[in-house]
């Protein structure tokens, strides 16, 4: 069995002419949270389709638990549990008929962890799928993706419109789930707090390409917001590769930079910065830092000693 | 499945789809045009009239189909006014034609006729289930005769009878001494206590005499000869049960009108008038000759009493639209849509005192009438042989002076858009088949000709593949003015989807294959391509400005890699 | 797969119904005009006019059922949710044609009882037919259902409402009158069989290849 869960190899998609992934490379680990974050349009939901056999790729490769996404067998397809976005259920047909329909065609049925969540969520057995509100869509969907006891679980944006006390109840099931070893999980999702407080690691897409894909607390520890005032003008070009994003303000100047090491901290030393302040940055802060748009600022070269230590 | 295989199959399954669906369409807009043409001619092309006959000894020879002789104005024995020449009538049903077309629902009933049933008996005459039937059980290989007795029991209630008969002789009980059947061929009889038949593995003839109580065994065929019977006794129509009736021969012999009384007369040579007394009839029951046809469409006459089994006339081939040098004279009856063979016997009457009737006859054979549609059903030919096998006459059907087909596809004044419409459709069907219909549509049977859907026997590329071989160049031109519709137009899409292709990336394999397929199969290729084609939207290259796929790592026009101006990825990388 | 099939059932039932409505109806004019009348040129005109009717009918039905999955699916995304479970596109697919399958015969088979009890009863005195003919003319038909149907899985693959319902339509209407022209010998059989063949792998083509 591969180490990984998942592995793709240069994703291209597209969609009427328009290229929504351009050549990702995924690979997310056995046994970990993997917390998938883009902006709207970025290509999550397109890519766990594809990861699901729901969507062909234009180009390159997916593998799901050792089998090719596209020809998914129904053994692998058993192990995976998936929340879509939306909450996709058959229209027409009511909670029990689709409860009695996931029991059958599960390869897999914790009956007891089920009913748990009924009783949590009260959800109606004889209401029809169309007439549940969007937050009862969402509870349905988790506690049947939930109880097929998955070997990987897709969440793709799980608590879209859950309530704060609905979002709570899930993210301690998620817990629970995690504390259940082997399991992998794949999370998508706009509350970055919630990801940031599940996630192991972390993946970023923007313009079709995957930019982050790291351990959580590297990606911390890789990216630094500092906060430079200078004596006298900023400088107008930083020769550090890895800007993100640079503002200037008088002779204040803000720069997130990405991979940051002992090399990029001799290079801003040389500019004798007045002061630099580091500013400590969410998980929320990061991926606005990563994937708002802006100038970056690639240099060439590095030269010179630290221009500024902590 | 590898991707290039499957869709392969998806190729090949569209293609099969379309082809059948647009071949059913096809048929139906042929069959309303052509209906249309058949349903213009005139009354007189379904009837061929020959008076007199030419069968009827000291009557003149017959001079010109459908041109009676008046026996007003030349009676030709003497003192006999109102005198009426024998005559041949034959007649062609256009409402059996047209349902040759779409009357194969009915071809179930040949399940009927003869009529087989669960014990695997095959009836050939029958009245009742239960009693009074003639079949053959396919198991004991005997023929049944079963009717009711003639003359009832003391009782006064009848008796059934029921007899078997077999090559060594007949008996009340089945029984393994009177042999067997195996193949035999009992053409539908008139009369049930005494038939005729063939046995084809055996190669023999018997006749069956009921009444008698006795099977006569005849001629058997040499193992080496050629000639192989396919019917019997009463030639006519073929084995589909709606093309029964699709032929009508009459003969009539010489009568004279007295108020509302007929005689016949016989005429010697002179005009004396004979002392023998003569009745015509087109069978007789004492199965002295028994008419055979064979697969080559050659008729014989065999001879019971003399076991002769000599030549005595053929399938005549209806004229074609298309006169290109000499074609055989015999048709095969695979090519025929109808036949039928009537044969003129002359009973000879011997009257003691020609006061009395007469007390013993004898059976002469005069000669026969043969009637043959053709294929397509527009013409019919009509011949007369003598009772040497000689060909006395032969007639043709026509409209207005010329040959019925010609007329119909030529001249009915008021749809000349018709044919061209017919000729048109044709010409939609792939020009493989086209091709196909004109070599080799005689292997389709007549009949079934009118209900092909890809091979068109009946088309003007059937047609004309069917005429003589004489003027060779001049037939392959023609062919191929028949089929320049259909090759134009294959040729143009051709090339539509050779250009399509390449716009979409296909390989040069690919599109040659595309291309001589589209030149085979014309419109039908044309559709699957363009249900099949690659669907996904292309797009500009950066590099050369032509479209391009994007399921392909390199451009197929200049090779180069992908570039994706809209999408600007930053230049940073977090990863492990 | 047993599931799978269940699930096609109940969602096509109205389908399964009025196959049902229609077989019933015909027996009950068959089963009366035997009591009422019992002349066999009456029961007769019944068993063939309106045994012809219902089955045109019937085969129309097939055709538009088929339409109606392919086109249910595509809207409602039913395989999209099935085939997240432990199931794949192939076993979606093969459940669906074995539920059309169900349907013809449920539709064909009380038919062609009927027809062949009445005849039988009616003992048709003067002809032996036997029930080979029977059946040599209601297998082809049964098979002409059957390929209506696969017909209509082709044409269903769309989200545009008009198009499945005038597509199968038409085609059925082109099909139909193919047992006009080819009688109910081998004939018709290799048309069939090769039309089934072909549509069945190209609606699973189809199918397999989309996006759900």
């Amino acid at each position: 069995m591969s180490e990984y869960a998942i592995q793709t190899e240069n994703i291209v998609k597209y969609f009427d002419g328009r290229c929504v992934l351009d050549g990702v490379d995924l690979r997310i680990p056995q046994g970990g949270i993997y917390g998938l974050l883009g902006r709207n349009g970025a290509g999550k939901t397109t890519i766990i389709r594809i990861l699901l056999g729901l969507e062909p790729a234009t180009r390159g490769e997916a593998n799901v638990l050792g089998a090719s996404s596209w020809q998914l067998p129904a053994s692998v397809l058993g192990q995976i549990g998936y929340v879509a976005e939306g909450h996709n259920l058959i229209p027409n047909y009511s909670v029990r008929r689709i409860v009695e329909l996931y029991k059958r065609l599960s390869a897999r049925w914790n009956e007891q962890f089920f009913r748990r969540l009924l009783e949590t969520f009260r959800l109606p057995m004889e209401r029809k799928a169309s007439q549940l509100s969007r937050g009862m869509r969402a509870q349905l969907n988790l506690s049947l993706a939930m109880a097929t006891e998955p070997k990987l679980l897709i969440l793709d944006d799980p608590t879209l419109g859950l309530d704060t006390v609905a979002r709570r109840q899930f993210l301690e099931l998620a817990i629970e789930l995690i504390s259940q070893n082997g399991r992998t999980i794949l999370f998508c999702s706009h509350i970055l707090s919630d990801v940031e407080r599940l996630a192991d690691r972390i993946g970023i897409l923007r313009a079709g390409k995957l930019v982050v894909d790291c351990e959580l607390d590297e990606l911390k520890k890789r990216v630094r917001k500092l906060r430079l005032i200078f004596d006298g003008q900023p400088p107008m070009e930083f020769p550090i590769m890895d800007i993100i994003a640079q503002r200037r303000q008088g002779r204040e100047m803000t720069i997130t930079v990405a991979n940051w090491n002992e090399n990029k901290q001799a290079i801003l030393n040389i500019f004798k910065p007045a002061s630099c302040t580091e500013i400590p940055m969410t998980l929320e802060e990061i991926f606005i830092e990563c994937t708002a748009s802006g100038t970056d600022a690639a240099v060439d070269y590095e030269q010179g000693e630290p221009i500024c230590s902590r | 499945m590898n991707k290039p295989t499957s869709n392969l199959i998806n190729i090949i399954a569209t293609g099969i789809v379309v082809t059948v669906l647009f071949s059913l369409s096809l048929f139906w807009g042929r069959f309303f045009f052509w209906g249309k043409l058949i349903s213009k001619l005139p009354a007189q092309s379904f009837d061929v009239i020959i008076r007199p006959s030419g069968l009827v000894p000291g009557e003149p020879a017959p001079q010109q189909a459908n041109l009676l002789v008046q026996s007003q104005t030349e009676p030709p024995g003497p003192n006999e006014p109102n005198f009426r020449f024998s005559q041949v009538y034959a007649s062609r049903n256009t409402a059996i034609v047209i349902g040759s077309a779409i009357g194969a629902s009915w071809d179930i009933m040949a399940e009927v006729f003869p009529y087989r049933d669960i014990n695997e008996r095959v009836y050939y005459w029958y009245e009742d289930k239960n009693k009074n039937y003639l079949c053959l059980d396919k198991r004991s290989g005997l023929i049944i005769r079963n009717y009711e007795s003639f003359e009832p029991n003391d009782k006064g209630a009848s008796r059934e009878a029921e007899f078997f008969a077999g090559p060594n002789g007949i008996s009340e009980t089945a029984s393994a001494s009177l042999g067997r059947f195996y193949d035999p061929i009992v053409t539908e009889g008139w009369d049930p206590n005494r038939i005729g038949l063939y046995d084809k593995r055996m190669r023999r003839f018997y006749v069956i005499d009921f009444a008698g109580g006795s099977v006569s065994k005849g001629l058997q065929l040499a193992q080496g000869d050629r000639r192989e019977p396919i019917a019997t006794c009463r030639v006519g129509g073929i084995e589909k049960w709606h093309n029964n009736r699709a032929l009508n021969v009459v003969w009539d012999e010489p009568e004279v009108e007295k108020g509302q009384w007929k005689k016949s007369r016989l005429f010697l040579s002179g005009g004396a008038q004979s002392s023998e007394r003569y009745s015509f009839i087109g069978r007789e029951g004492t199965y002295k000759y028994i008419p055979v046809l064979d697969k080559t469409g050659r008729i014989y006459i065999y001879n019971t009493k003399e076991e002769s089994f000599v030549q005595a006339g053929y399938l005549p081939v209806p004229q074609s639209l298309f006169k290109l040098g000499q074609q055989s004279e015999i048709a095969n009856p695979r090519n025929v849509l109808a036949y039928e063979v009537m044969p003129v016997y002359a009973i000879l009457r011997l009257p003691a005192d020609p006061n009395k009737p007469p007390e013993n006859f004898d059976v002469k054979y005069l000669g026969m009438n043969v009637a043959c549609a053709s294929r397509e059903g527009t013409t019919m030919a009509v011949a007369v042989f003598d009772p040497n096998g000689k060909l006395v006459y032969r007639g043709d059907s026509k409209s207005n002076g010329i040959s019925t087909v010609e007329y119909m596809y030529s001249a009915i004044s008021d749809e000349p858009v018709v044919t061209e419409i017919l000729f048109l459709l044709e010409n939609l069907q792939p020009p493989v088949f086209e091709i196909a219909s004109y070599l080799c549509g005689d292997i389709i049977e007549a009949s079934a000709g009118h209900r092909a859907l890809f091979v068109l026997p009946n088309s003007f590329m059937g047609m004309l593949g069917r005429a003589g071989t004489e003027k060779f160049l001049e037939k392959q031109f023609l062919a191929l003015a028949l089929m320049g519709p259909s090759l134009i137009l294959s040729v143009w899409l051709a090339f539509r989807v050779r250009k399509d292709a390449t716009i979409v990336g296909l390989s040069g394999t690919a599109k040659t294959w595309w291309a001589a397929g589209t030149i085979a199969f014309g419109l039908s290729a044309y559709i699957t391509y363009r249900l099949t084609r690659h669907k996904e939207v292309l797009i500009t290259c950066q590099n050369c400005g032509r479209l391009r796929r994007p399921d392909m790592e390199t451009c197929h026009h200049c090779g180069s890699k992908w570039e994706i101006p809209e999408l600007t990825p930053p230049n940073w990388r977090i990863c492990d | 797969m047993f599931t799978l099939i269940i699930r096609e059932v109940e969602d096509n039932r109205v389908f399964f119904i009025a196959a049902v409505i229609l077989a019933v109806i015909f027996s009950i004019l068959v089963v009366y005009q035997q009591f009422y009348d019992g002349k066999y040129e009456s029961v007769e005109s019944v068993i063939v006019n309106f045994g012809t009717m219902i089955s045109v009918l019937l085969v129309m039905a097939f055709c538009a059922m088929g339409a109606a999955q392919m086109y249910w699916d595509k809207t409602k995304k039913i395989s999209a949710l099935l085939a997240t479970l432990a199931v794949n596109r192939g076993q979606i697919f093969t459940a669906r044609v074995i539920a059309g399958f169900l349907l013809v015969i449920i539709g064909f088979v009380p038919i062609a009882e009927t027809i062949i009890t009445a005849a039988s009863r009616l003992g048709v005195s003067f002809l032996p037919i036997h029930r080979g003919v029977y059946f040599a003319i209601l297998v082809p038909a049964f098979v002409l259902g059957f390929a209506s149907y696969c017909i209509g899985l082709q044409a269903g693959w769309t989200s545009n409402k008009v198009r499945p319902t005038l597509g199968s339509l038409g085609l059925s209407f082109i099909l139909i009158p193919a047992i006009l022209i080819k009688g109910f010998g081998w004939e018709i059989y290799a048309i069939l069989f090769f039309l089934i063949a072909a549509c069945l792998i190209r609606a699973w083509y189809k199918f397999s290849t989309a996006a759900l």
